[in-house]
């Protein structure tokens, strides 16, 4: 009994989640980026600098 | 009714703490978006982060949280959710790549960012954790091994991902955005603390010493302890605890086994022990007066919190552990009602406790069932599993009303389960406790 309901609860908790995040996607486009942050330069490191890290684009940080 | 209430509100808690960082990156001047698909899989991502880090809560063994469910639901749902956060955050970089397939050089190390580099690196070690997990029997990982791996993969994962956040710095940035993600690695580092210092630290006060080793049938062991300097564990009958045995409890190698004793006798603890594993088949050695550790007691799998107007124990192999305890409580406690025991074994040479239960039907209103599934060509007792047609014979009428314990391997557990679902015994009347944890 109680491993079922804990079976039923992760099925819940990822119904849940999913629908969080896919919130969470609408929400965060309520203000849109410029075009040239959807795509950051990630086959293309270009130059570096100290605050990016080593390989790491300038400016655009790259994709969470 | 009380127990429901708090296992809903732990619920609640759990999906309000994976998911309130979350909207806490929109708070004040969020960055702007970068498209639906894009800020899905970055949702994704971040859910299954915390999802891997709050899986040191979930496993930290927190009396409050585990007493609704018992800690074997509660390890068993850290093993479910771990393959759910584990999909998320496989769709994390996967949806970049579906939405623009130049983004698979991330998988490049040659040629993805420091960024990409971290994240590649947690992902490689998550996937580790699940394979040697999934498959740590067929990968032939003993258990001290995997555990002692586990921890430090897990560990790995939540530092290289954290690593990734940071370097990707697209939601880490502000004051407050830069305060969550201090706090919630502190708070990584609070759990552990709790579970690797501070709670062998507590059991330091509460010291055991092995009081005797008993041999019984069946690659079967007794160990008995007793309290060394302090009233020994309230525990309820059916419950378990994990033991560590030698001079220190800051120790990796702790091992969970069912209390076999009547709980009325809390100064002298016993666990009855299978030989299975590389741990259980050296019990036969260890030497009387060895300190030891006990960490409970845990665990749901008891009469106390079922009550019925009967009881059925239905045990199979070394499941007999936990509902021998019931038992002896229950003749401790000269209870008078009902009791029906079926006691599977795969042949007469792995029945322990035979002459010990003869004594307990003489004690308690109790009627033990012996099914082996091997007979030898003299036997008296009942054939093959325990199934529908065995507990047609056995049930009496209104079998409902009574309360039903199942331990043992896990297809017994399962097909036992079943059978007992199908003859309308309410979901609620039957109590299983699965004790292969990994």
């Amino acid at each position: 009994m109680r491993h079922a309901l804990m079976t039923r609860f992760v099925v819940i908790a990822t119904v849940v989640l999913a629908l969080a995040a896919a919130l969470f996607a609408l929400l965060a486009n309520v203000t849109e980026a410029p075009a040239e942050a959807r795509m950051p330069a990630i086959l293309d490191p270009g130059p570096t600098d100290l605050a990016a890290g080593p390989g790491e684009p300038v400016g655009v940080r790259g994709v969470a | 009714v009380t127990n429901v209430v708090r296992g809903l509100l732990w619920s609640v808690v759990y999906l309000a703490a994976v998911i309130a960082p979350l909207f806490f990156m929109l708070v004040g001047d969020a960055p702007p978006g970068r498209g639906w698909w894009m800020e899905l899989s970055i949702a994704l991502g971040f859910i299954g982060l915390a999802m891997v880090g709050l899986q040191f809560a979930v496993t930290a063994r927190f009396h409050p949280v585990d007493a609704p469910y018992g800690l074997d639901a509660v390890l068993q749902y850290h093993r479910q959710i771990s393959l759910v956060a584990f999909g998320f955050i496989l769709l994390h970089p996967a949806i970049l790549m579906v939405e623009d397939p130049e983004r698979l050089a991330l998988l490049n190390p040659a040629t993805a960012t420091t960024a990409a580099r971290w994240g590649l690196a947690s992902v490689v070690l998550l996937i580790a954790i699940v394979v040697t997990s999934v498959w740590r029997a067929q990968l032939k990982l003993n258990y001290e091994v995997w555990r002692i791996l586990h921890g430090l993969l897990a560990i790995g994962i939540v530092i290289t991902a954290l690593v990734h956040v940071e370097r990707v710095g697209y939601y880490v940035s502000g004051p407050w955005r830069r305060g969550l993600w201090i706090v919630m690695s502190l708070v990584l580092v609070g759990l552990l603390g709790y579970v690797r210092l501070y709670k062998p630290w507590r059991l330091l006060r509460t010291p055991y010493v092995i009081d005797g080793v008993e041999q019984l049938p069946g690659d079967t062991w007794r160990v008995h302890l007793r309290p060394d300097g302090h009233e020994g564990l309230r525990f309820s009958p059916g419950q378990f605890a994990w033991l560590t045995v030698g001079n220190s409890p800051f120790q990796i190698e702790e091992h969970p086994f069912s209390f076999s004793s009547s709980a009325e006798r809390p100064q002298r603890l016993s666990f009855t022990i299978k030989e299975l594993g590389d741990f259980t088949s050296r019990i036969g050695e260890l030497e009387p007066g060895t300190r030891a550790y006990l960490d409970g007691p845990y665990g749901a799998f008891s009469y106390e919190r079922n009550q019925g107007s009967g009881f059925v124990f239905l045990a199979g192999g070394i499941g007999i552990s936990p509902i021998m305890s019931q038992l002896r409580t229950l003749a401790d406690r000269e209870d008078p009602r009902a009791m029906l025991l079926f006691y599977a074994n795969p042949d007469l040479d792995d029945v322990a406790l035979r002459e010990e239960l003869d004594r307990l039907e003489v004690r308690l209103d109790l009627e033990v069932v012996s099914v082996l599934e091997d007979p030898p060509d003299d036997w008296d007792g009942e054939a093959g599993l325990i199934g529908p047609e065995l507990l047609d014979r056995y049930l009496p009428a209104h079998e409902e009303l009574l309360q039903f314990f199942v331990c043992g391997p896990d297809p017994m557990m399962d097909a036992v389960e079943e059978a007992l679902l199908d003859r309308g015994i309410p979901p609620g009347h039957v109590n299983l406790e699965r004790f292969d944890f990994i």
